[in-house]
């Protein structure tokens, strides 16, 4: 968990306005000015002290971009992964910029601070039945599983290219949850396309694997437009599906008549190794973007 | 889902065209769905038959006006058949030359005579357009996503925790088909819930515990949720204002949540301790009925208030946190005038159209004071003594169900144990028939909706006063599956009930009743086996061809009707048919309402918005589906009427029913309303049927809005005074919302009417399928027709077998017909006597007077009020 150390307002030794500050803001500023940023983490260098964001843009002061941050506290980035959805002070004072007052955001709209509490019960009741997830860097446990066109689909062999995965079920009632993140690997899908495949590949989990088999997983992944080369929607038993997400800490649970589950969308490297692994949906496309090309400019 | 829907789905260029190629010359790009308009091209349909004879009868059924698509999903041997028969558009010229010179001056609408072709014997028709069905499935097929975007809104019920610790708990070998080992495992496996997450909480509190502030919040929020289960407000609500600690220190996305939350959970808390679950006051009904009553105990309320007002400062958009700060104010008596302006939703909302009278409640001065959660509910005559008996279930799986039994003084006993009925643990519905024909009406308790598989009991009116568990004798006891919803039906017309079983996510069962006490499982055989996540059942012979069909209604997908072919098989034909919407679709059944002698259907639907339900009373745009009202067209399809009769408002209807409470002749509906969570707190209520012609809401004007989760409905006429009181067993899915049942007594009007009592000799003996034709004279205007049928009833409640029959003012029988379904005996009696309770034997001919003594009950009065004018 995070500890919130209150800085000063102003670092002492970064208080010169840059010239682009002062274009931007005005001449009349000579402080350090202050902005209330959130983003998603791409990088986390904890040696130098520093933090690749993909920020959300500031309304009337920047764009969505990504931007790195010098963190002065670096305490601050004990709890930060790549894939870290976080809101932080964003101080513009002299080349570059620095962070303050991190802290992750997690999703409480309903049903995810449902399956949050859900998978609280699990591990108070049964500690020893949830395995921990695969840490950061971790190489993923290989799994075969069903695609839409039938064929068996093994995390192996994807070897060498880089893996985006999500989850999601057809019945999925709210545009918010599955709908919306695998909606997020088709936009990645169009940012990449020339390298789709070959390069980089996609996949969705069906996690209501008795009904989305066949036809049914085949219009699923018709309804994103996804195309069997590159973008495999996966299937099989409950408990090998089970056993899958349980990697990724991803949960679910029957809840009258619909799944109540956890949100998560998982970035694997070219080696197999786990690169990042997002909690919820408080992310864009664009950032889940930023976050694939980082991890595709990896040398292989 | 069916394979022929997913095969039409999957109906891309290269399958059409292998459908195409043994009909044309060319292979055409398919038409369907294309917008273009092409020179020549019409939308053309075929229904292949394999005899000549077949295909004259088809032909006839064409002329008589039948839907072309209905019957090409029925009867057609060609591959289109799965699509109504529809080929697309096409030039002529791309036809065979058989068909091509048998479409020869065929215009839109009309049919080509019987061309013999490779396959058999062909039949083309031109459509005008492309048949309007196809529009829905393609919207059925691609945006399941926008139909069913809408928020859920907060689930505080603790129901998902609950089931997911019964989940998760070691059980022994058949725990599924022993009802107390189950309340044995529910009760272990919540204690070992709430003793590992305090013990978490307990340990995540100390410092350097190894555990986030997010797993503490979550572990908090978790045992609110547990402790809310069992209605322990105030350990709930400590849990949750510990979280909201936590949240407010480190999370600030989790404020408002938890906020709202609390607010709820505040509310619950205040109606608790004030009563308002036992009907005190009645401070649960809305709009309110004594204004200014408020609750004695007002600590509760103002923490609601609080709670919720700090909520929507942040979030002023959500129109249930804004509908439940109503309703605390409506608790502390301040309703409207202290509600904020600008949080207010106005009486006028609420208002109703017409007023046909005040119903009151008497429920508990019968001794009808069953504090049950959601279940079931019967009322029918079992113990042949004329009196109607009341049997009600509830979902509790350690609450046994009960029987009262009908004192014929205006007062019920309770005869549970004495009818062998207290090992009967839970059930979250009921339904009734007599089917092993021995005179005496016998139960079938279903378990496991929403939640797990679980036993289903058969159980024997012993014709004593006693009940008999058969279940695994008759054969009924084999399969174990998660189901709410059944219906008894002879789809063979050999006299022995039939029974239709809907499950959830298991393949539907039909069991063929052998006559000799056991069932045989034909699912298969028939073509009925299709699985889906289904929540209802109904049946009736909607094409009245003489065999009875089915309508299953699925929540989280499209809705299936199976037309009987007459020989112990089902064609599913939902799509032609023109029903296969809502896509969360709840409780259904048939009925006349339009009194024209064809069944419609009403499908309620089940959105979870109590935001939309909100929206839809003060007529702002709304996203959930509505419930659909469909009118048979006598041609084998339906017609959506359901905004034009004014039902297109979003509610939230689990238990419903109809019955014709005004007496006029048209059958009026209550729906009891909610989910699972507390703040699903909407008004139940009733619409009345203005001469088959709308709907109007008059549950403002008859005080029937109870706002605590409605499940089984009955109407019936407990009081033997020609008037049908409502019957509603409420409560919620959790224990914490165990509730009163209601016994709404009817105002009383001054219409004439008439009650009827079948019985059946070769036909099933209590008549189920039979219809009757009332034709009444109402003063010096022209007779017309009122039509019901034995056994139609709601899928989640039980009306009566006994039909009663409102006939409008100054009113005279001309004529009664009754139609059996066995026999297809037809009986006609002429001048009837009105306002009497009479019984008709299958094969008499005469009518025989039943004696009812008319009874008092509660403070029993009969207003005299004028029904509004028409």
């Amino acid at each position: 968990m995070l500890r919130i150390v209150q800085f000063p307002l102003i670092d002492p030794m970064r208080n010169t306005p840059t010239i682009a500050a002062l274009f931007l803001l005005g001449a009349t500023l000579a402080l350090a000015q202050e902005h209330a940023a959130r983003g998603l983490v791409l990088e986390v260098d904890r040696a130098h002290h520093r933090l690749v964001v993909s920020c959300d843009s500031v309304p009337g002061y920047m764009e969505a971009m990504d931007m790195p941050f010098d963190v002065p506290d670096a305490t601050q980035l004990n709890a930060l992964k790549p894939g870290s959805v976080i809101r932080f002070t964003m101080v513009e004072h002299g080349s570059n910029p620095s962070a303050k007052d991190i802290q992750p955001i997690a999703n409480f709209e309903p049903e995810p601070a449902a399956a949050g509490s859900l998978s609280a019960l699990n591990s108070a009741v049964n500690p020893s039945s949830t395995k921990p997830p695969v840490m950061i860097g971790e190489a993923v446990p290989n799994f075969t599983l069903t695609d839409q066109a039938g064929h068996n689909v093994s995390l192996s062999q994807f070897r060498g290219k880089v893996v985006a995965l999500t989850f999601g079920y057809s019945r999925c009632p709210n545009p918010n949850y599955c709908f919306r993140l695998s909606r997020n690997l088709a936009e990645v899908e169009r940012q990449f396309h020339d390298r789709a495949g070959s390069d980089l590949v996609l996949l969705t989990i069906a996690i209501d694997p008795e009904y989305d088999q066949g036809p049914t997983l085949a219009r699923y992944a018709q309804s994103f437009g996804a195309n069997a080369k590159s973008w495999h929607f996966l299937t099989g038993t409950v408990s090998q599906v089970h056993q899958v997400a349980g990697m990724f800490g991803m949960d679910f649970w029957n809840t009258e008549g619909l799944l109540t589950h956890t949100l998560h969308t998982v970035i694997i490297d070219r080696q197999g190794r786990l690169a990042a692994n997002i909690d919820g949906n408080q992310f864009s496309a664009r950032q889940l973007g930023d976050l694939v090309k980082v991890v595709m400019k990896r040398p292989a | 889902m069916s394979s022929d829907y997913r095969a039409l789905q999957l109906c891309n260029v290269l399958a059409c065209a292998v459908i195409l190629a043994l009909l044309l010359t060319s292979i055409p790009i398919p038409a369907v769905g294309q917008q273009t308009e092409t020179s020549g091209e019409l939308h053309l349909g075929i229904i292949v038959t394999r005899t000549a004879e077949q295909a004259d009868s088809v032909l006839k059924k064409l002329n008589a006006g039948w839907d072309f698509g209905v019957l090409a999903r029925e009867y057609s041997i060609d591959p289109s058949a799965a699509r109504g028969g529809y080929l697309g558009r096409l030039r002529p010229d791309q036809l065979r030359s058989e068909l091509r010179d048998a479409l020869n001056g065929v215009k839109a609408g009309q049919f080509s005579s019987i061309v013999s072709t490779s396959t058999g014997f062909a039949i083309l028709t031109v459509f005008a357009s492309e048949p309007a069905w196809l529009a829905v499935e393609r919207r059925l097929a691609d945006s399941l996503h926008e139909i069913g975007s809408v928020p859920a809104g907060l689930d505080l019920s603790g129901i998902s925790q609950a089931d997911a610790l019964f989940r998760a708990a070691q059980k022994p070998e058949n725990w599924s088909r022993d009802l107390s080992e189950i309340c044995e495992i529910r009760k272990g496996s919540y204690a070992a819930g709430v003793a590992g997450l305090q013990a978490r909480v307990a340990a995540a509190t100390k410092p350097d515990s190894g555990n986030t502030r997010l797993d503490l919040l979550r572990a908090q929020i978790a045992l609110g949720q547990l402790y809310t289960y069992m209605g322990e407000m105030p350990q709930a609500i400590q849990q949750f204002e510990a979280a909201l600690t936590v949240a407010q220190a480190g999370f600030p996305d989790g404020v408002p949540i938890l906020e709202e939350t609390l607010g709820d959970a505040w509310l619950q808390q205040a109606e608790m301790e004030n009563g308002a679950f036992h009907g005190k006051g009645d401070l649960d009904i809305f709009p309110p009925l004594h204004p200014g009553a408020h609750f004695d105990k007002p600590e509760g309320s103002q923490h609601a208030v609080e709670y919720l007002s700090k909520y929507l400062a942040t979030k002023p958009d959500n129109d249930q946190a804004k509908w439940l700060l109503n309703l605390a104010y409506f608790t502390l008596g301040k309703y409207p005038d202290g509600v904020p302006p600008a949080l207010l939703i106005p009486p006028a909302a609420f208002a109703s159209g017409q007023d046909i009278g005040r119903f009151k409640d008497i429920a508990h001065a019968t001794g009808l004071d069953a504090f049950f959660a959601a279940g079931g509910l019967v009322v029918d005559d079992f113990e042949n003594n004329g009196l109607l008996d009341v049997v009600i279930t509830s979902q509790d799986v350690c609450e046994p169900m009960r029987y009262f039994h009908n004192n014929g003084d205006g007062t019920f006993s309770d005869r549970s144990a004495q009818a062998g009925l207290s090992d009967q643990l839970g059930g979250l519905n009921i339904v009734a028939a007599d089917y092993n024909n021995d005179g005496c009406i016998d139960l079938l308790v279903l378990r496991g909706g929403w939640e797990f598989g679980m036993r289903k009991s058969l159980l024997r009116n012993n014709c004593n006063g006693t009940f008999t568990d058969v279940t695994d004798a008759s054969g009924l006891g084999r399969t174990v599956t998660q189901t709410q919803s059944a219906v008894w039906a002879d789809i063979d017309n050999d006299g022995n009930l039939d029974l239709f079983i809907a499950n959830e996510n298991t393949p539907a069962q039909l069991f063929r009743n052998r006559g000799d006490g056991t069932f045989e499982d034909i699912s298969h055989a028939a073509g009925v086996d299709r699985s889906a996540y289904s929540k209802a059942v109904a049946a009736a012979d909607y094409d009245n061809d003489g065999f009875i069909d089915f309508y299953v209604s699925n929540f989280n997908g499209a809705n299936f009707l199976y037309r009987n072919n007459g020989d112990r098989t089902f064609t599913e034909i939902a799509a032609q048919a023109g029903v296969r919407e809502p896509l969360f679709s709840f409780s259904s059944w048939f009925f006349d309402y339009d009194n024209d002698g064809w069944p419609d259907l009403l499908v309620t639907d089940y959105p979870w918005s109590v935001d939309d339900e909100m929206r839809s009373y003060l007529h702002q745009p709304a996203r959930s589906e509505t419930m659909k009202l469909y009118r048979n067209m006598h041609n084998g399809t339906f017609e959506d009427v359901t905004s034009q009769v004014g039902l297109d408002r979003v509610f939230m209807p689990m238990g419903t029913n109809f019955g014709d409470v005004d007496n006029d002749g048209f059958l009026d509906i209550y729906l009891g309303m909610g989910n699972p969570s507390l703040g699903s707190l909407t008004p139940h209520e009733l619409l009345r049927n203005e001469n088959g012609k709308r709907f109007v809401d008059i549950t403002a004007s008859s005080g029937t809005g109870e706002l605590h989760k409605g499940h089984g409905i009955a109407f019936a006429d407990l009081r033997h005074d020609g008037l049908l009181d409502i019957i509603s067993e409420n409560g919620g899915a959790i224990p914490a919302e165990k509730h009163v049942l209601r016994l709404f007594q009817n105002p009383g009007n001054r219409n004439d009417w008439t009650n009827v009592h079948l019985v059946g000799i070769k036909s099933n003996r209590i008549a189920i399928g039979a219809k009757i034709q009332v034709t009444v004279q109402n003063a010096a205007s022209a007779p017309r027709s009122i039509w019901r049928t034995v056994g139609e009833t709601s899928s989640f409640g039980g009306n009566p077998t006994e039909q009663h029959i409102g006939l409008g003012p100054d009113a005279k029988i001309v004529s009664l017909d009754v139609f059996w379904p066995a026999s297809g005996t037809h009986q006609h009696f002429a001048q009837v006597d009105k306002n009497t309770f009479i019984q008709i034997k299958e094969f008499d001919s005469s009518i025989t007077k039943l004696i009812r003594k008319p009874v008092r009950m509660g403070e029993n009065h009969v207003a005299d009020r004028a029904i509004p004018a028409d």
